[in-house]
């Protein structure tokens, strides 16, 4: 939309600045007259969540070679990135929707949904056409998650639930329950087991579309405007920025990434069935998202954390599991990690809109 | 009437209009809803859920998320058996026989698990003020660790709870027909309704979930009220959890996995907004009372499951575009 | 906030050093909570809702007593030299398979008996219904084939002629029979199978139809259902009890109100109703002991280390299994339980913990599951790992598994899965035919045994003289979608 000069307002890129009124001390030692300004930039990388988030995962590593010396073995390594593919997808469509202030609670049911509509097309027609018919169902359920949410005002949170549900008792309407086995679908089973040179393929895929989307949301209007749309929509909206369109872009990309991390896992067991929404793959998205620094409040948040947030937590696992204390004690630990590493990397900003 | 005053009053008693349509599918299409004992079902059901949807509910309108409340349903009593057996055992009392039975503590076990819920509900309320953090993150964390750390207890075992005398009254008992859980739910619930509109926790709660800051700035301990309304929100978990386990007369590690969930809706579909400080109790008692009811009559209908979990959903869509509809927002 | 953020970070190292003490802490070695072992279990025949009134063999002296007697003493190989003289002493194939499920636990393998003991198999194993199959029927291999109605697979039961009731109606054929079978939803091809048995059997008599309910595994939802099963009054239910205790109440009030229950594959925490149709889970067990035990000694080593894939802690099918499979590896010192992981009944998390059991125990020579897709999930585990033949000697990893699924049996005709101890999910019939036969006034003793299913095996060998059968043998009757 066009709007007069005087009034578009330029989007400062919130990321990675330090908020002052957080640091007053830091504020103190940054007097111009010195060589403040590559302090302020140190300061910059060191606060930034991307720095972090990378430390933890020094330490993670550092901690799990001690503790778990097997975590270390090329195979098992192979498995924690592959794995970290498959969450990364959900956590990058969390990230997304999180950073235009909304939230998405269907991703897993969506993600299962997409799937079993695209398992109807086995053995009907080729592998290729059922990958693409599964993906393009993704993003469709994602489009009706948009459409609920923006031309109905339906607020995300409650938009997502019904959809949850909806969805989710779709997937077993349309599966009669039944488990739906994938042996005659080498490409399909590809996705999942495959390598390319030696890098399992969800992982190729994942690099490739973190990349696109790193492009896009850092160097184009669009991802700027995806940034303030987050961050203030009141003023996005009046700065001309299509609110709705952007949303629903959003939606649609949210429901696409969950699906082909859904397809990755899917690949991987020869199978999908009806239950496998139910695996909490909307909550881990999210918490890795918030993991790697994405606020809640919207409009901060990094593709680049959220990708090494995937992968720390990812290999957070891989040592519980590994450490032998049984899976009941790693839930135990995974819970409490949770809670540690939120009290330390939550946004302190707690105001605005989507409160949670 | 002209179409926008139907409308209107369409939209404000939305939820009422729904029972009254459940509850007419229900007497018109079955033989058997009317009956005393289907009726009395209706009651049993829905105490289970109205606890969880009323903690909910209390810990929305302060603008938070209390995930933890499937988890309590089962923690909370199996924890309070675990400290009722040591602390009876420590005076030489055994109480868990051949493995799986017990047979002694029932009041000791039933103030403790009331306690263990007020007491995580508390640590949540703590850590989300004092930390400043996301609710929805924390007590996910707190999920999964009840979730985990209830293996521990018993070693996965359920506790039957058959031979304990007087362990089944709670959720069987009936006065006047009534079952006694549904009075406590109704009793309950009519002093957090009264104290939500007459009291002063009523007043800070919704001043605090409104508008935090202005609340701040009026001088209102908003973290104290946070804190207070997760503490209720355990507190109701494990009266919950208590029923629950009274009515199978067991302990089981998995009981009242996914509540949180239902509890989530239900408080949505009764009004309480996600932002804070709207909605009533009320409301969430009528939408209470509407997942009940199809829980009952589709199975009165002998649909499958699945049928079930749609039409809720699609329940919450509509509930959420009517409640979007009478919120006229810009943006 | 630096601060904060050092001594989160510090909290972090601290929490994670705290792990490389804490390894090998599954919850059986926490042992604090652990309930009094053996001696204590429910042999104590109290009064209502005791499990043990139903233990008839273990009141009167076990046939084989003498046997178990001899066996006692023995370890290591002294013990398995008794267990190929077995077929000397004119036992027969099922009398061997018997003298397995009834073996009493030794302290030869000290490792697997503290194991036994400390979670508690015992006291399972002892609730659990025995005994002799009503008027000693054996698989006879008819069996009715059907089209499933909800699956729309073929199948074939191969009950069909255990507690026969003939076409037709039943008891008073002017009356409407409404039963309902009361189970926890189709969300696995076993459980669409199970409900696909009990229909074709419905389909059998005119007047008598069947309504499914489903309670999604939700013991609140079971109470709830079972309570508006009972406002419809019909005139009998089946019912498939996910957890046994908290199904005890919702049972108890369905025989109160003059409905009788009969109860298939698991059992309920109510004892004193119409009767409860259950079997196979020592068999499983048992069975994969026994071909792991010959496997071994064919080898000439017993120096084996065992991982268990195994389904959530306190459910009565990895409980059973689980103990039952144990108890005669506890004979012979060398065989090393190194690991159990737990899922939630959901090939995913199998698929994860199978891989991380790879990764944290470089040898792994024989893996022991509690269900098909718990076999599955490893072997692709292991084909992605390419540990599949990861054993001294290039020899392929020993997979025993159980729940005869055509994928399954498929893979053991291939040779990728070593075993397939058959648990069909297609018996749900014989529940229907005991209620049937009840509302026509027959009688019927409470226990109706399933038979033991002889385990899959590629070449049908025999173990301790016991014979198996081969894939062909048994494909007819399995369940689930062609491969």
């Amino acid at each position: 939309m066009c709007v007069p000069a005087p009034f578009q307002v330029r989007v400062r890129q919130t990321e990675g600045i330090p908020v002052e009124k957080e640091n007053p001390a830091a504020l103190q030692t940054l007097s111009p007259a010195s060589s403040g300004k590559s302090k302020l930039q140190l300061h910059r990388i060191v606060t930034s969540s991307q720095f972090i988030v990378l430390c933890l995962l020094i330490i993670v590593w550092i901690v799990g070679s001690i503790t778990a010396p097997a975590m270390l073995q090329r195979d098992n390594l192979i498995n924690v990135i592959r794995g970290s593919a498959i969450t990364g997808m959900f956590a990058l469509a969390a990230t997304l929707v999180l950073l235009v202030g909304e939230i998405d609670l269907s991703l897993g049911s969506t993600m299962v949904f997409a799937l079993i509509i695209g398992s109807k097309l086995y053995g009907v027609t080729s592998d290729i056409v059922m990958i693409i018919a599964t993906l393009v169902a993704g993003a469709l359920l994602g489009l009706f998650n948009g459409i609920v949410i923006t031309v109905f005002k339906v607020k995300s949170l409650m938009a997502t639930l019904g959809t949850m549900s909806l969805f989710g008792g779709l997937a077993y309407f349309l599966s009669s329950g039944k488990v739906a086995l994938f042996y005659q679908a080498p490409n399909y089973l590809w996705m999942g087991k495959g390598m390319i040179l030696g890098i399992p393929v969800p992982v190729v895929f994942s690099v490739v579309i973190f990349v696109v989307l790193f492009i896009f949301l850092h160097l184009t209007k669009f991802g700027k405007e995806v940034y303030f749309t987050g961050a203030n929509p009141l003023a996005a909206w009046m700065s001309g920025v299509n609110i709705k369109r952007i949303k629903l872009i959003i939606f649609v990309l949210a429901g696409l990434f969950a699906t082909l991390g859904g397809l990755f896992q899917s690949a991987l067991l020869n199978e999908v069935g009806p239950s496998y929404g139910a695996g909490g793959y909307e909550m881990t998205g999210l918490s890795i998202a918030i993991f790697g620094g994405t606020s809640m409040a919207g409009g901060k948040g990094s593709i680049l954390s959220t990708a090494l947030a995937a992968i720390t937590f990812q290999l957070l696992l891989n040592v519980l599991t590994l450490s032998g204390l049984g899976t009941y004690m790693e839930q135990v630990f995974k819970g409490l990690f949770l809670i540690i590493i939120v009290i330390s990397f939550q946004n302190l900003e707690r105001k605005r809109y989507a409160k949670l | 009437m002209n179409n926008k005053q139907v409308k209107q009053v369409l939209g404000d008693n939305m939820l009422l209009i729904i029972i009254i349509l459940l509850v007419a599918m229900g007497a018109l299409f079955t033989d058997s809803f009317l009956t005393l004992y289907n009726i009395k079902n209706l009651l049993y059901s829905m105490t289970v859920y109205g606890f969880l949807a009323l903690g909910q509910s209390m810990v929305m309108l302060v603008s938070e998320l209390n995930l933890t409340q499937g988890s309590l349903l089962s923690f909370a009593p199996t924890f309070a058996m675990f400290l009722t057996s040591k602390i009876l055992g420590l005076t030489g009392r055994n109480i868990l026989v051949g493995g799986n039975y017990i047979t002694g503590g029932l009041v000791l076990y039933m103030v403790l698990a009331i306690l263990v819920g007020m007491l995580v509900g508390f640590l949540m309320g703590i850590i989300i003020v004092k930390f400043n953090v996301s609710s929805l993150v924390v007590t996910l964390g707190m999920m999964y660790t009840l979730g985990g750390g209830v293996f521990f207890l018993f070693n996965g075992y359920s506790l039957y709870l058959n031979r304990l005398e007087g362990a089944k009254w709670l959720g069987t008992a009936e006065l006047f027909s009534i079952p006694v859980s549904f009075v406590l739910f109704a009793l309950v619930s009519g002093i957090l309704i009264w104290a939500m509109k007459y009291t002063k926790l009523g007043r800070r709660i919704y001043a605090t979930g409104g508008n935090e800051r202005a609340a701040t700035y009026a001088g209102i301990n908003t973290k104290k009220w946070k804190v207070i309304a997760f503490a209720i929100s355990g507190t109701l978990a494990s009266i919950a959890g208590l029923i629950y386990s009274s009515r199978v007369e067991s302990v089981d590690p998995v009981q009242g996995t996914g509540y949180q969930m239902f509890a989530l809706a239900i408080a949505v579909v009764g009004g309480v907004s996600m932002e804070g400080g709207r909605g009533t109790l009320v409301g969430t008692l009528m939408a209470t009372a509407i997942v009940a009811l199809i829980f009952n009559v589709m199975s009165l209908f002998n649909l499958f499951s699945w049928y079930q979990t749609m039409f809720i959903g699609a329940i919450i869509l509509i509930a959420a575009i009517q409640q979007a509809y009478n919120r006229k927002s810009l943006v | 906030m630096k601060k904060m953020r050092t001594f989160v970070a510090l909290t972090m190292v601290l929490l994670l050093v705290f792990l490389a003490g804490c390894s090998g802490g599954s919850p059986s070695s926490s042992g604090s909570a652990a309930p009094p072992a053996a001696g204590s279990s429910a042999s104590t025949p109290a009064a209502e809702g005791s499990q043990s009134e139903t233990q008839a063999p273990a009141a009167t002296e076990n046939p084989m007593q003498s046997l178990f007697d001899e066996v006692a003493a023995l370890s290591g190989q002294d013990a398995i030299n008794f267990f190929n003289s077995l077929a000397d002493r004119g036992l027969s194939d099922s009398e061997i398979m018997q003298f397995f499920i009834d073996l009493p636990v030794s302290q030869a393998n000290e490792d697997i008996y503290k194991l036994y003991v400390e979670d508690g198999f015992e006291i399972y194993a002892d609730t659990y219904p025995t005994g002799t199959t009503h008027e000693n029927y054996t698989l006879t291999g008819q069996g009715a084939d059907f089209i499933g109605q909800f699956s729309g697979w073929p199948m074939k039961l191969p009950y069909s002629d255990y507690v026969p009731l003939s076409e037709g109606p039943i008891g008073d054929p002017n009356k409407e029979y409404k039963i309902t079978f009361v189970a926890a939803g189709m969300k696995s091809a076993w459980s669409t199978s199970m409900h696909d048995s009990i229909m074709y059997e419905a389909s059998r008599h005119s007047n008598v139809t069947v309504d499914v309910q489903d309670y999604e595994y939700d013991n609140n939802k079971l109470s709830n259902i079972m309570d508006n099963v009972i406002a419809q009054k019909v005139d009998g239910i089946v019912l498939w009890p996910a957890n046994e205790a908290p199904s005890g109440p919702p049972v108890q009030r369905a025989e109160e109100a003059g409905i009788p229950v009969v109860t298939i594959d698991r059992v309920a925490g109510y004892s004193d109703y119409t009767n409860r149709c259950a079997g196979n889970f020592t068999a499983n067990g048992a069975q994969n002991a026994m071909y792991l035990l010959q496997q071994l000694a064919d080898e000439g080593s017993y120096n084996c280390n065992v991982v268990l894939i195994r389904k959530p802690l306190g459910t009565t099918a990895d409980a059973i299994r689980i103990g039952f499979f144990l108890k005669p590896l506890s004979y012979v010192p060398g065989i090393r339980i190194v690991a159990s992981y737990f899922d939630t009944s959901d090939k995913p998390t199998a698929f994860s913990n199978s891989q991380a059991a790879i990764q944290a125990h470089p040898v792994i020579d024989a893996v022991m599951t509690d269900g098909d897709y718990e076999g599955i999930a490893m072997l692709d585990a292991l084909k992605l790992a390419n540990r599949l033949d990861s054993r001294e000697g290039g020899k392929r990893v020993i997979i025993l598994n159980v729940d005869d699924s055509k994928e399954a049996v498929k893979y053991v005709e291939s040779g990728d899965i070593a075993t397939n101890a058959p648990y069909t999910p297609l018996m749900a019939d014989i529940g229907l035919r005991v209620l049937l036969k009840r509302l026509s006034g027959g009688e019927l003793p409470q226990d109706i045994i399933f038979p033991n299913i002889p385990i899959v095996t590629q070449d049908g060998r025999k173990l301790f003289g016991m014979s198996t059968q081969t894939p062909e043998e048994w494909y007819g009757f399995t369940f689930g979608p062609e491969v």
